[in-house]
């Protein structure tokens, strides 16, 4: 007989730790705060049950900020740890000298006039809560990938690292100056309750974490649609107001619907070359050509000219790919009318015939790209014609045919100039993208900078620029949060205002909106 | 960025730091004292400690 061992599964101690202070912290939270149950002696069953969770309960902060502290680090974790040390050094205090471990001491918990008359209080229930509340929210952010943007000049971001590397140093000094404050004043009691409050109330945490969640869950959840928000997308799509279209985002998949080869020019031949050249192409019909050879040549010394064409070099050819009229003054009649054709050694080669549609979720991508406030503009290579019978029925309010590549970049320069945001919709690397506040890659969901969408997915576009704003909203408004409450909680606890307790309720709650704020990007 | 600043050093101006605020308020606390309001709440006799 076999036996199989199957593997323990992992031990959570983190989890079971959580369990643990929360099982003996909320006793002391509703001794202390419901003075109806607060039988003779109850502060020592509050000590006894506070004195776990002080110590074991709260050994990972004090190894944390210890930690910290030997590299001259002070974090969020130090001003908890800090708070906790203090809360529960205090009480023992008070119980065993101060008075309050008397028979028929009562708790008078007061929230709203927390400026307790005399040293015979403790503050076990705030020490227990702290406790509870971090190892909480330690627990809801492990389960997060937390990301920073990849681009360092994101404005929320930015701001977070300026007021990360102050906060916590800034907290300690006003909590010394209100301790300082209040003793000099000659209110002892005071001076504990504020100092106290002080450390409780300040979300550090919320300050670092509002960027990391919105960035994180944005990503993921861009990943799950199917698009991609790149570094600097995020910061550029609140302020873009113009999106210029193209062929690439309006117009189904394009499809080579035929191949006329020269007299002299094998077929295979002349489709390995387009092939390998239209990975470089600029114009969108090009990616019909992308899958023509399972074993494109290798090229070199590729290079694209103001009107789109490519040119590089496979062994001793020189070859090139774009439209006929940019390629040759007279067309080889036996080819037709081609849309693109290949040439080497001077000699146009093939034409191919590639045709698009409009894609019939054209109409609703564009009213959806209205509806975030851009104006549409459709800009393109192809004649008025055709560029008319393209936004025919779509709600654009600019139609620009007849552009060569170099005449796109012009167009998206003046936009910009003009001080509008402009986000252009176009094949990967498109100059004029490149040329663009916000570039929206159609056809690539994967590598960085800007947007990217699958090609033939024109809904997508709306979809990637609204996730962006959403990232940049969602971690702005969480850092406006995190540093609101911080600008009238910090100055309102050290004037003895806040009760310790509140304090510590306001402060973990301030970071658990904030990470809360953060995972509604998973609904986006 | 790493900061060039050595980690004593950078807990030594923390404490620093804290020395003076916390002096600074005990200056200040001496001076407005007499001037602030008394506590907001009276304890009422079952409250607090008895002897």
């Amino acid at each position: 007989m076999t036996t199989v061992s199957t593997p323990a599964p992992p031990v959570d101690r983190e989890w079971d730790r959580l369990v643990a202070v929360t099982g003996f912290g909320l006793p002391v939270l509703m001794l202390a705060a419901v003075p109806a149950v607060q039988y003779p002696y109850w502060q020592w069953t509050a000590l006894a049950l506070a004195t776990p969770v002080a110590t074991c309960g709260a050994w990972p902060l004090y190894r944390e900020a210890l930690g910290g502290l030997r590299h001259g680090r002070v974090g969020p974790v130090t001003l908890t740890a800090l708070a906790v040390v203090a809360a529960f050094g205090w009480s023992l205090w008070a119980l065993l000298f101060g008075g309050a471990g008397a028979t028929t001491h009562t708790h008078p918990l007061d929230l709203l006039a927390p400026r307790p008359a005399d040293t015979a209080q403790f503050y076990l229930e705030v020490a227990a809560l702290l406790v509870v509340a971090t190892l909480a929210l330690r627990r809801l952010v492990s389960g997060i990938p937390l990301q920073e943007p990849g681009d360092p000049s994101f404005p929320p971001a930015r701001t977070a690292r300026w007021a990360g590397r102050w906060y916590v140093p800034a907290t300690l000094c006003l909590a010394g100056a209100a301790v300082g404050f209040w003793t000099g004043a000659d209110i002892a009691a005071t001076a504990v309750s504020a100092g106290l409050a002080v450390l409780a109330i300040a979300a550090p945490l919320a300050v670092e974490l509002t960027v990391p969640v919105a960035t994180a869950i944005g990503l993921r959840r861009a990943a799950e649609l199917g698009v991609r928000i790149g570094d600097g997308a995020a910061a550029a799509a609140g302020s873009v107001d113009v999106v210029v279209l193209g062929r690439a985002l309006l117009c189904t998949t394009p499809v080579v619907t035929a191949v006329v080869v020269a007299a002299d020019t094998d077929e295979p031949d002349a489709l390995a070359v387009a092939a390998a050249l239209a990975a470089h192409s600029p114009d969108p019909r090009a990616t019909a050509l992308t899958g023509g050879a399972a074993f494109p040549p290798s090229i070199s010394g590729i290079t694209v000219d103001d009107k789109g064409t490519v040119r590089a070099t496979t062994g001793a050819r020189a070859v090139a790919l774009g439209r006929p009229e940019a390629l040759c003054q007279d067309l080889p009649a036996e080819l037709g009318t081609p849309d693109l054709v290949v040439a080497w050694d001077g000699q146009v080669r093939a034409g191919f015939t590639v045709t698009t549609d409009r894609h019939p979720d054209a109409p609703d991508a564009v009213r959806a790209l209205r509806a975030l406030g851009l104006t549409p503009v459709l800009l393109t290579t192809a004649p008025d014609e055709e560029a008319q019978a393209l936004a025919e029925g779509l709600d654009i309010d600019l139609v620009l045919p007849d552009a060569d590549p170099a005449g796109k970049v012009e167009v998206v320069r003046r936009l910009r100039a003009d001080g509008h945001g402009v986000v252009v919709a176009a094949g990967p690397g498109a100059a004029h993208a490149v040329a663009a506040d916000l570039p929206l890659a159609v056809g690539a969901t994967d590598g960085s900078g800007g947007l990217g969408i699958a090609a033939g997915s024109p809904r997508d576009a709306a979809t990637a620029v609204r996730l962006a704003r959403r990232i940049s909203g969602v971690s702005e408004g969480g850092l406006a949060i995190a540093l609101g409450a911080a600008l009238v909680g910090l100055p309102a606890a050290a004037a003895g205002l806040v009760h310790p307790l509140l304090a510590a309720a306001i402060g973990p709650a301030v970071t658990a909106f904030v990470v809360l704020n953060g995972l509604r990007l998973r609904r986006s | 960025m790493p900061s060039r600043t050595s980690p004593l050093r950078r807990l030594a101006i923390l404490v620093v730091a804290l020395a003076v605020c916390t002096v600074a308020g005990w200056q200040l606390g001496r001076v407005a004292g007499p001037s602030l309001p008394s506590t907001d709440i009276e304890v009422p006799a079952e409250y607090g400690h008895n002897h």
